[in-house]
């Protein structure tokens, strides 16, 4: 009878020992993707200016917005204020550009060019329709006063980033 | 057996092809739909456009996109952007649509209602059908059934079904009369008649029988006096019975010696013509 009892506690004290961790594991996927559309080229009407203008020989980047739920999200858009790679440059840069509203899926995102917030070279617009939008962003640069650019190999970077409320 | 052992192999050609028409408004804002192939199940699956609005931003503008509805009155697609307060830029839209049958795509439109103006107006079909959506296309599509010849077809319209004829028909739609009691009386007379003359035919028949055997007796001794008909014609023959009178003898054949003396003879003579050839 004692050993009887004796295995029965045994036995409870080995089952209290199983404790057992069950994960719950979710996925998120981001309701705001960014595409780079289009890749921008620089044109060089004259030896100190570079310009992504058609006009000026260049192309226009475009990178588009994708949102699928609509006031969760705003795109931030910076036009480029340095070279990421160029060759030896040994005077002051004057960069400038403008994020604008290129084509759009609804409507309402026509507004998004009046909605905009500018600093700096920062463009932000909170994302307040679903669908798609095409941002184009326009960018130029001047070397010096009128100053010629070496000959080379010119790049420069726009980041979009895709930011939740 | 053998055949029934094979398995049956098929395949089919059934497919569906997909494609899309050019820029049907790049010449106006009215077009047909005679841009898409005229194949038999097309259906229309997305309409794709982009134009660039012009316009106050302050004005009121409504843009349709549309196609009138060829089954009834009003449209079979027709998507309204509203521009009212809204600047003017550059929409771009891709709408889908329930795979709607060719035959109800009329005529398509961008109409503008409101203060302002479209430029550089795209729309273009996105459309799609199945190869075999008439079975009889193509032999490998599913549901081919193989059409019966012509000749065949023919000799069918000759055969006719004897019943579907006017007479045969109208003899069959007769109807008997129902026999009446009068009519019962007249069959039972008629039947006695009948009974009455087979006696009467039978009565008849002996007498004309014997006055025919009469008759024919004095014809045949008339024709043996005139000596005319040849004696085969009454000569009798003398029957008979001939028995079987073939008997053989039992005894013993003995074997032929004086031809086995020949045989053996010509046996020797054959072997000394061969070695002879050999003896030199």
């Amino acid at each position: 009878m004692r050993n009887s009892i004796l295995g029965s506690i045994l036995l409870c004290g080995s089952g209290l020992a199983f404790a057992e961790d069950v994960p719950i594991e979710g996925m998120v996927e981001s309701k705001c993707v960014v595409t780079s559309d289009t890749s921008g080229v620089y044109g060089n009407p004259n030896p100190y200016t570079l310009d992504t203008a058609p006009a000026q020989g260049g192309v226009h980047p475009i990178v588009r917005y994708d949102v699928i739920v609509a006031d969760y999200y705003k795109a931030l858009i910076e036009y480029p204020d340095a070279f990421s790679s160029s060759p030896g440059l040994d005077d002051t840069l004057t960069w400038d550009g403008v994020v604008s509203v290129n084509e759009h899926t609804d409507v309402g995102m026509a507004d998004y060019d009046t909605e905009k917030v500018t600093y700096n070279n920062v463009t932000e617009v909170t994302l307040d329709h679903a669908g798609s939008t095409w941002f184009r962003v326009e960018s130029d640069v001047e070397y010096g006063v009128e100053k010629s650019f070496p000959a080379g190999i010119y790049t420069s970077i726009v980041t979009a980033e895709c930011i939740a409320l | 057996m053998a055949l029934a052992l094979v398995p049956y192999c098929s395949y089919s050609l059934s497919d569906q092809i997909f494609g899309q028409t050019p820029n049907v408004a790049g010449d106006a804002l009215a077009w047909s739909m005679s841009y898409l192939p005229a194949q038999a199940g097309l259906t229309i699956s997305d309409v794709i456009y982009k134009y660039t609005a012009v316009k106050d931003p302050e004005s009121d503008m409504l843009v349709h996109v549309q196609n009138k509805d060829l089954s009834g009155n009003g449209y079979i697609f027709r998507e309204t952007d509203d521009w009212s307060g809204h600047p003017g830029n550059t929409i771009r839209k891709l709408v889908p649509v329930p795979d709607i049958p060719i035959q109800r795509w009329g005529a398509g439109s961008i109409a503008v209602e409101g203060q302002g103006s479209i430029e550089d107006p795209i729309v273009i079909y996105n459309w799609k059908y199945d190869t075999c959506f008439d079975p009889q296309s193509d032999p490998n599509c599913p549901g081919y059934k193989y059409p019966i010849p012509e000749d065949l077809i023919n000799v069918l319209d000759y055969i006719k079904d004897p019943l579907e004829d006017a007479l045969i028909q109208q003899e069959l739609d007769r109807e008997t009369p129902a026999e009446t009691e009068e009519d019962e009386e007249e069959r039972k007379l008629f039947q006695e008649k009948l009974e009455h003359l087979d006696k009467v035919e039978r009565l008849l028949g002996g007498i004309n029988a014997s006055l025919v055997s009469a008759g024919a007796e004095l014809t045949h001794e008339r024709l043996l006096a005139l000596n005319t008909l040849p004696v085969v014609y009454y000569k009798v023959l003398e029957g008979g019975s001939y028995s079987d009178a073939l008997q053989y003898p039992k005894q013993t054949i003995s074997d032929n010696q004086k031809g086995l003396r020949v045989g053996l003879a010509q046996e020797l003579l054959h072997q000394q013509m061969v070695e002879s050839q050999y003896s030199n």
